[in-house]
Parts: C-alpha cells; structure tokens; sequence
C-alpha cells in the first residue's frame, strides 16, 4: 500500500537535489506531485522520469521568491487538482551559490546588502510565501502537511554563508509559529534540518570529507543522499506523523549530536 | 480513550520481516503498541516487562497476529538479568536487528522542596540506569554481528521542564543525552541509535492523572493539535527510526507531541 495515495504534493526546488529526490520518492507513493523549479529543463527531465515509471502529476517553472509566481503556481496547482495536501518548501541556494553570486555567502561584514536581500528573499521569503498561498487552502480543507527544509547549520554558527544560517534559522522559528497555530485546523507543519547531503549546493565543501577529522564530517563520515532526506520528507507528509508538529527532524548523519 | 495499535501498518512491505526485536516495558502502554505494530510488520518479538500477567496479554495478541514471541519477565535495573535475557534472544532468534528500550516510571508528582529522595533514585534507576544496562547489553549483541537500531523512548520531559516532575524531567533529559552519545560512538560500527520524545500519551503509565477530566481538558488546551497523542502515533515513528529508511539519523530526538514543544 502506498503513503501518499491520492494526495497532491507541492515540491519546489524539484529541479533538483532534495526537491528532486521528494519528488520521485512521493510520485512513488502515489502522490500527484507539482513540482517548481526555476528552470524548466530540469523539471522536464523529472516529470519524464516520474511518468516513465508510472506516476503523476505536473511541473512549473517557478521564481518562488516572487509573490505573483508563487500565487500563480498555487493558483495552477488548484485549478488542476482541487487541493494541496503537502507542501515541501526545498528551494534554496547555499555554498555554491557563492560561485555564481559573490559575496552571498561571506561573513557579516564582507556581505553586501543587496545579497543579504537575495538570499534572504529566496530561502525565506519563499517559505512565508509559498506557505501563505497555500494555507488558506489547507483550512479549508481541514488537514495539510507542511515540510520547510531548513538545515543543521540553523541551529549552530559558522564562520562564513552567515546570511545563509540566518535564513535556516528562521525557517526553523517560522515553521514553529505556523505548527502552534494553525494546530487545531488539522495543519501540521514540520522542519527537516539536513546536514551535509551529496547535492551541487555543496560540491565546494566535499573534499572536506577526505579529512574525518574535519569539524563537518559527522559521525558518520560521508554526506548524506538526498534520498535520506526525502524519506524523513515522507514520514512528515504521510498519517504516521499525525502527532508530530512543530518540530525540526535532525538528519545529519550524528553531527549535531556533539558540539 | 488508550487505543493501542492493532498492529500492521500496511506501508512497510518487507522492512521489518524476520527482524528481530527486543522491547523492554512491552506488557502495556507505549511499549505494547509498538510491540504490536512491529509484529504486524512481520517481526519475531522478544519482551521484557516486571508483569508477567500484563506481558502474557501482550504476547497472545502477537501470537494472534501470526508473529513469533518469547516472553521474559524481569526488571531493566537488574544488569546480571538484562545481559542473560538480550543474550537469550540474540541466541533463539539468530540475531538482535533491533531493540526498544521503553521501560520507565513516571514517580510521583511533587514539588522539589518535598520530594522523597528514595522515589527519585528509584525513578533514576529505572529511567536511566536501565535504558544504559539495556542499551550496553544490546550493543553488545549489535557491534559483534556488524550492525542494528536502537529507539529509545525519551519524552518532552526530555528536553523541557515540568513542575512537580522533578525526577521524570531529569531521567529523561539524561536519555536524550545518552542516545546522543551511544550514537556518537556506535554510528561508524553499524548501529543506530535515536530517541522518541511522545508528550501527554493516554497510557496506563498516565491514566491516573491523565484520566482525570479536567487534567485531560487542561493538557489539550495547551497542545496546539487540541488533543492527546495516542500509543499508535508512537509506535508509527519508533518503527520509522528502527527503519532503513532513517540511515542517515543517528542521535536525533524526535518530538510526537501535537506541536506541544514549539511553543
């Protein structure tokens, strides 16, 4: 029997990485899956995989730090499935981007504002957005899974992507006040908080994994897969989580398990 | 209102068939609905419990069910009895896959100032000194054969604090710590461990002030999901820790408590 028959999942960041892995994993599972992404070549190639193996759904490509965007994806999701039964907010851009974006992911006081702003506008911005769209729908239909990906580094300093952990920080916060709220609606909302996993965000940081006695190789030495977050992703959004709410789901390989 | 789990969640296909499991405090409560759920889930069941009444229940529904069961009546606080009953059933069984460790007491209900000290030693003893004496036995079993995963069942007590609960607070802030630091050191051997932190769970551990009406509506006033949790909640998530699918987890404390511990 499968988790998530007949429910209809968003995923963003479904382009790629963990959002990718959710997405595959919950077509597995009978879901009908929505994902966004910003570019469409990748969600193509997704959705064709997802089909080819017999599952459903549709893609959309999706700038979710932009408020008309995430209302038009919403809006689409709706006008084609009539609901939303999970939200797996994935998207984000992290060590890498700091190739693409320099001075994104420096210390505080390297950081210029404007990359302040753009990161903070597409890690966080586009959880409250994505989230704000997609509850009043949740209400009404009484019940609704919220999965916001946050990461370890939410809960610990680093000496550099200080916007970044800001960011995963909040993420961890906001999906607290969501969970104590919108409770009695029948709406769960849960974090995961990942360590290292094997994604092009941290390709810069994988040599660090030859050393195991570098600070970041946790206690089990070597990243994780993206597949192991998106079964944590699985357990919140199907019925055997129905009692867990507001929390951050640790999966980092024991690396926060010590200071 | 205690709805134990009927056992077999349909989901799991073959995770947990043949494995073989050894849970402590199974004759009731918490440790019977996920006793039950993993013998629905095609496991061989090997229980520990001070009640050899209670424990005899419990092992008929599992037998009832199609699943394989030995019993052992005993207490987590002695070692001499733990290391013989976890080593009995890696022998009649072939092997130990994995182990809950469940068995606690609750203690009394009082402020600090009054607390009786023997009733804390003994919550300590039973809460602590028995999920480590389990634990250690266990993992014993689990390095020698390459591998295995331990749940340990914690509670919001511990990671927050609870008027009156002095000793239960303490007990359970030192399992959430010690699941931390077996998984530390067990992770690269092959054996995982992670804790369960449930909150206000009908249970005959908690029926006696739980039932009480005005208790129970006091608590789901304060739980943003507006209710208790029920025994099949925990049991839903120990079996997703005890799981394949949580390879990647190891020293994680996962709250079931209806959002309780956001606030």
């Amino acid at each position: 029997m499968k988790r998530l028959d007949g429910k209809v999942a968003l995923i963003t960041g479904a382009g790629a990485g963990i959002g990718r892995a959710c997405m595959e994993l919950f077509a597995q599972e009978g879901a009908i899956v929505v994902g966004a992404s910003r570019t469409k070549g990748p969600l193509d190639e997704v959705m064709a995989g997802i089909e080819a193996a017999g599952g459903k759904g549709m893609v959309m490509a999706t700038d979710v730090s932009k408020e008309d965007q995430v209302k038009r994806l919403v809006d689409a999701a709706i006008a084609k499935y009539g609901r939303i039964d999970v939200l797996v907010s994935a998207a984000g851009v992290g060590w890498s981007w700091g190739e693409k974006s320099p001075g994104s992911m420096n210390p505080t006081h390297t950081t210029p504002l404007d990359k302040w702003h753009e990161v903070i506008d597409i890690n966080l911005t586009s959880v409250y957005l994505l989230a704000r769209f997609v509850i009043p729908h949740m209400i009404e239909q009484k019940s609704g899974s919220i999965i916001n990906i946050a990461s370890v580094v939410g809960m610990r300093g680093l000496m550099d992507s200080h916007t970044y952990t800001a960011t995963k920080g909040a993420i961890l916060n906001l999906t607290r006040s969501m969970a104590v709220t919108y409770g009695r609606q029948g709406i769960r909302v849960n974090s995961v908080a990942p360590g290292f996993i094997a994604t092009a965000m941290i390709a810069p940081a994988l040599p660090a994994f030859e050393d195991i006695n570098n600070p970041i190789v946790p206690a089990i030495p070597r990243p994780g897969r993206p597949m192991e977050i998106a079964y944590g992703c699985l357990y919140l959004a199907s019925d055997e989580s129905s009692y867990t709410s507001g929390s951050a789901l640790v999966i980092d390989g024991g690396m926060t398990a010590r200071i | 209102m205690s709805t134990v789990a009927t056992g077999g969640t349909p989901f799991w296909g073959s995770e947990f068939a043949g494995k073989s499991v050894f849970v402590t405090g199974a004759g009731a409560g918490l440790g019977k609905a996920i006793a039950l759920e993993l013998a629905g889930a095609g496991a061989k069941l090997s229980l520990l419990d001070r009640s050899a009444d209670t424990l005899e229940k419990t092992a008929k529904e599992i037998r009832g069910l199609g699943a394989e069961c030995i019993t052992f009546t005993g207490d987590v606080t002695d070692a001499a009895t733990v290391k013989k009953v976890v080593q009995q059933t890696a022998s009649k069984f072939g092997r130990l896959d994995l182990a809950v460790n469940n068995a606690g007491i609750l203690g009394e209900l009082t402020g600090v100032e009054n607390y009786p000290p023997e009733t804390f030693r003994r919550v300590l003893d039973v809460n602590v000194m028995g999920v480590f004496l389990c634990l250690q036995a266990e993992a014993q079993v689990m390095l020698a054969q390459g591998g295995g995963a331990i749940v340990n069942i914690a509670s919001v007590a511990g990671l927050i604090g609870w008027g009156t609960a002095t000793a239960y607070v303490a007990s359970k802030h030192a399992v959430v710590g010690f699941t931390k630091t077996a998984a530390l050191e067990l992770a690269k051997r092959g054996v995982r461990v992670n804790c369960v932190c449930p909150t206000f769970i009908m249970t005959d551990l908690t029926v006696d002030f739980l039932g009480k009406p005005e208790v129970q509506s006091a608590a789901e006033a304060v739980i943003p999901a507006g209710q208790l949790g029920t025994p099949q909640s925990v049991a839903d998530t120990t079996l997703w820790l005890l799981s394949s699918r949580a390879s990647f987890m190891h020293g994680a404390a996962v709250a079931v408590d209806g959002g309780y511990t956001a606030q």
